[in-house]
């Protein structure tokens, strides 16, 4: 043995992982800036308001790492589901019911901090797994195709939610959302100086080294991405690959709760009417950018936390609005996908180049 | 010799691909009205000299001369026009469409602006009556048998009035029967001038039909031989680089009356249909039991009946006496048997998983591979396995750590064998275990299997290949229409015999039950 500390073949994936990551955001910088350019606006001062309000100071920084925490839960409930080969695509309506089950314990119940919180989080995590429950168990027990039972179920989800907020007791007409829940259930910060940053940093951070445990040192986790990666394998090696599916996409709910609850007592305070933050497009990203690398997934994460933290300054500085932060995701997740695109043409030019050669 | 006696010249043709040479420097020439056969194990670069005499592929240096005249071959289109044709193995017919418009298709005769079936009906019969091939032009392709297909695709390139046609592996879907028929056609083809370029591994139809053989290896040409220059032991050597010896050396006699598996009166219907019907087999400890039948006949139902993907209807499947109908795959697997399944690349390994990963892949939850609550992976007792079974099985990859995607198909297959034979199992069934590897590999797997039954494992081997069966078996099985019907010692016997029993006649004569 060469050397015991650095497994060469697993750092050389690792770096081609980094490699085409990191080609497709540059590419998703490059057109987007493009088509800032063509409405006439610099892109480099776009971008460069962009970080400076993700990045530029202290304060700055702060707040992205305190957006980064429900983004990356995000980025985690679709890794997990993906890992065993379901796609999550229920992910908003299991967050809104989350959300909404968060806001009503968080709201309604007279514990202390040290209870209520975890049984806020309890609340969340038992909502939006009930959500994803439905549309597993309609395609384990009536084969009917998840992803379509899923979109259904986040129509379901938002709609449901708009109506049972005004049944919460206390509710106010026309405030556009619940009361707001309880001082006790609001995320303390875990650092006070110099700037405030969240418990959900810290939450955030553990759940991300859970799901590395979870996949890749336990057995179940073993099985799970074989699952993921050639169900016919698995099946065939003996591995109940339908208990398997069902595991990622309750794993993938309970992340999903979780960011709920983050969100909830971190940031809004209170369920709102038609809350859409976009957190299931940025999951996508990050689990794309990210595969079930946890490094590269805590860097996706921060960026496209940088990137929403930025935009108000980048509204106000260049007038350009704040979805253009979407245009990027958007285009990210096309480069991504068009990865096996890239690897064709370069095969093609280097027998080209051995043709011209020989 | 003037050039016009060779039809196709091959000069210095180099095919180079990203990551290997697949043809390197390539010169031989096929003389006009010979049939040339092109032996060489896979990865020999036979398939990739072909695609590009065919047009499919262009060479990155080299020429080909076309009867003395450098010719650029670069669509299929171009090389049906220049007279070149190709039956592939895997054939290209519309299912839907009958034998007449299969053969047509593409190059129709017109009447106006609609296909003049009359006259190609006509057409089409002649040339079938002169190389009798018998066919039945009105019937659907889907509604006819292999070898009628291949006569299909055969007509199809005579249709296309080529001089030269190349079959790619053309025995290797057919019983011995119907190879003996094929290489009939093929001499009478090459009786009536046809020039006919033969790629193979099957290297006694070889002998028996060609005039000349090119043997290639490793993207070289290692010689052109007459035939009468060369026999069956010398190709193998020539193909592999040195002496092969298949059928797994030394085997110690079986001595005992005990039962591994038996199959008793098992039946099973898939979507309505009756695909087993009746089986009755049994494997003794220390024995290889050679399955052996037409593609299609049961084999792959028998095989998910016993490894636990499918249910049996009724009857009895008994793994050291306990019946497993209704079990699990799982439980089975722990009760004793491990499979190699067909298909690798689907059902033995995850191809994305390191090579390491996968010598776990199905007993990841023995307790060998697990520590702390037997609910985290014991790493270093999963690495140790990996380094072991990697000495044992000669599993050749740069790093366990690779994907076993990136690996040579022996290499592969010698992962999931390791696997499973390394769990002890009472029960070892393989199934189509050689299936596109190389000499070298098949003489490593016939190795192994062999170890196995000596070691005491009962062995159930399915195979397609009739000289696997009779290098490997000890008794021989023959599953016709989803019934055994004949179970017989490997003493004595010939392929014609099993070729007979395969199509279901039995020795008096009589049609089996169906027919």
């Amino acid at each position: 043995m060469k050397n015991r500390f650095i497994n060469t073949v697993k750092l050389r994936q690792g770096l081609t992982d980094t490699a085409s990551s990191v080609l497709a955001l540059i590419l998703a910088f490059i057109v987007s800036g493009l088509l800032v350019a063509i409405t006439g606006v610099n892109p480099i001062e776009v971008f460069a308001s962009l970080f400076k309000g993700g990045l530029g100071s202290g304060m700055a920084l702060a707040g992205t790492l305190n957006r980064m925490a429900p983004i990356m839960l995000a980025g985690l409930a679709i890794t997990a589901g993906n890992s065993c080969g379901v796609f999550n695509i229920g992910f908003d309506g299991q967050f809104l019911l989350g959300f909404l089950f968060a806001g009503f314990a968080g709201y309604m119940l007279p514990l202390p901090s040290v209870l209520l919180i975890p049984v806020t989080f309890a609340a969340a995590i038992l909502g939006a797994m009930l959500w994803a429950l439905v549309p597993t168990l309609l395609n384990i027990k009536r084969d009917i195709n998840i992803i379509f039972s899923c979109i259904m179920m986040n129509y379901i989800g938002k709609y449901l939610v708009n109506y049972l907020i005004q049944k919460f007791p206390g509710y106010v007409p026309t405030s556009g959302g619940s009361p707001n829940i309880r001082e006790a259930a609001e995320l303390p910060y875990f650092i006070e100086q110099p700037y405030k940053i969240s418990l959900g940093v810290l939450v955030s951070l553990l759940c991300l080294v859970g799901l590395y445990v979870i996949l890749f040192k336990m057995r179940t986790g073993y099985e799970m991405r074989a699952t993921g990666l050639s169900r016919s394998a698995a099946y065939s090696a003996g591995i109940a690959v339908q208990k398997k599916a069902f595991a990622g996409m309750m794993l993938s709910g309970v992340f999903a709760g979780i960011c709920a609850a983050l969100e909830l007592m971190g940031t809004t305070g209170r369920v709102l009417e038609d809350y859409a933050p976009g957190y299931m497009g940025l999951g996508i990203a990050i689990a794309m950018l990210g595969r079930q690398n946890p490094v590269l997934i805590l860097i996706s994460a921060f960026l496209f936390a940088a990137m929403k933290n930025g935009t108000t300054l980048m509204q106000m500085n260049t007038g350009i609005s704040a979805q253009f932060v979407l245009v990027i995701q958007g285009l990210l997740i096309i480069f991504i996908g068009i990865g096996p695109l890239f690897r064709y043409l370069l095969n093609k030019r280097s027998e080209r180049r051995l043709r011209k050669n020989a | 010799m003037s050039t016009t006696d060779n039809i196709i010249e091959l000069r210095h043709i180099t095919k180079i691909f990203p990551t290997i040479v697949a043809n390197d420097d390539i010169s031989f020439e096929i003389r006009r009205g010979e049939i040339h056969a092109i032996v060489g194990e896979n990865g020999a670069g036979k398939s990739t000299l072909m695609n590009i005499i065919y047009g499919l592929l262009q060479p990155t240096s080299g020429e080909i001369l076309l009867n003395g005249v450098p010719v650029k071959i670069d669509t299929s289109t171009k090389a049906l026009s220049l007279g070149l044709g190709m039956v592939h193995q895997h054939f290209m017919l519309v299912q839907d469409f009958t034998v007449l418009q299969n053969i047509i298709l593409g190059s129709e005769i017109r009447k106006g602006a609609v296909v003049d079936y009359e006259q190609a009906r006509q057409k089409v019969m002649e040339l079938s009556d002169t190389y009798d091939l018998r066919i039945d032009p009105d019937k659907k392709v889907k509604e006819i048998s292999v070898p009628m297909q291949q006569r299909v695709e055969i007509l199809k390139v005579l249709w296309r009035k080529a001089e030269v046609i190349i079959f790619d592996e053309p025995t290797a879907v057919l019983t011995p029967q119907e190879i003996d028929e094929f290489c009939e056609i093929a001499l009478k083809l090459k009786a009536q001038g046809k020039t006919l370029v033969f790629i193979s591994h099957k290297l006694g139809e070889v002998m028996r039909i060609s005039d000349r053989v090119t043997i290639m290896r490793l993207g070289k040409v290692v010689c052109t031989k007459e035939i009468s220059d060369t026999d069956e032991k010398d190709l193998a050597h020539l193909m592999v680089g040195r002496d092969v010896e298949l059928g797994g050396g030394h085997r110690e006699p079986i001595k005992t009356t005990e039962e591994v598996l038996s199959v008793r009166d098992v039946s099973m219907a898939v979507g309505g249909v009756k695909k087993l019907d009746g089986i009755n087999l049994s494997v003794h400890p220390g024995e290889i039991l050679g399955v052996i039948g037409i593609d299609g006949n049961g084999q792959d139902e028998l095989v998910n009946a016993i490894c636990g993907k499918a249910r049996a209807d009724s009857g009895e499947i008994l793994l050291d006496g306990k019946n497993i109908i209704g079990k699990s795959i799982k439980q089975i697997r722990d009760m004793g048997l491990s499979t190699v399944y067909e298909d690798r690349l689907k059902d033995g390994l995850v191809l994305k998983y390191s090579v390491r990963d996968n010598l776990i892949l199905g007993y990841q939850d023995r307790p060998q591979f697990l520590c702390k609550w037997k609910a985290f992976l014991n790493q270093k007792a999963i690495s140790e396995n990996a380094q072991k079974q990697q000495a044992d099985f000669d599993i050749r990859c740069g790093s366990l750590d690779v994907p076993a995607r990136t690996l040579s198909g022996g290499n592969q297959q010698k992962i999931i064998l390791a696997r499973e034979v390394s769990a002890g199992p009472r029960l070892l069934m393989v199934v189509q275990p050689t299936r596109g590897l190389d000499m070298g590999a098949i003489e490593f797997v016939h190795d192994k299997v062999v170890e196995q039954r000596n070691a005491g494992c009962g062995v159930l081997l399915f195979s397609l290949e009739l000289d696997e069966i009779l290098q490997l078996s000890d008794r021989i099985a023959v599953i016709h229409n989803g019934s055994i019907i004949k179970t017989l010692p490997n003493k004595n016997v010939t392929k014609q015999q099993i070729g007979r029993y395969m199509l279901g006649v039995l020795d008096d004569g009589a049609q089996e039950a169906e027919a």
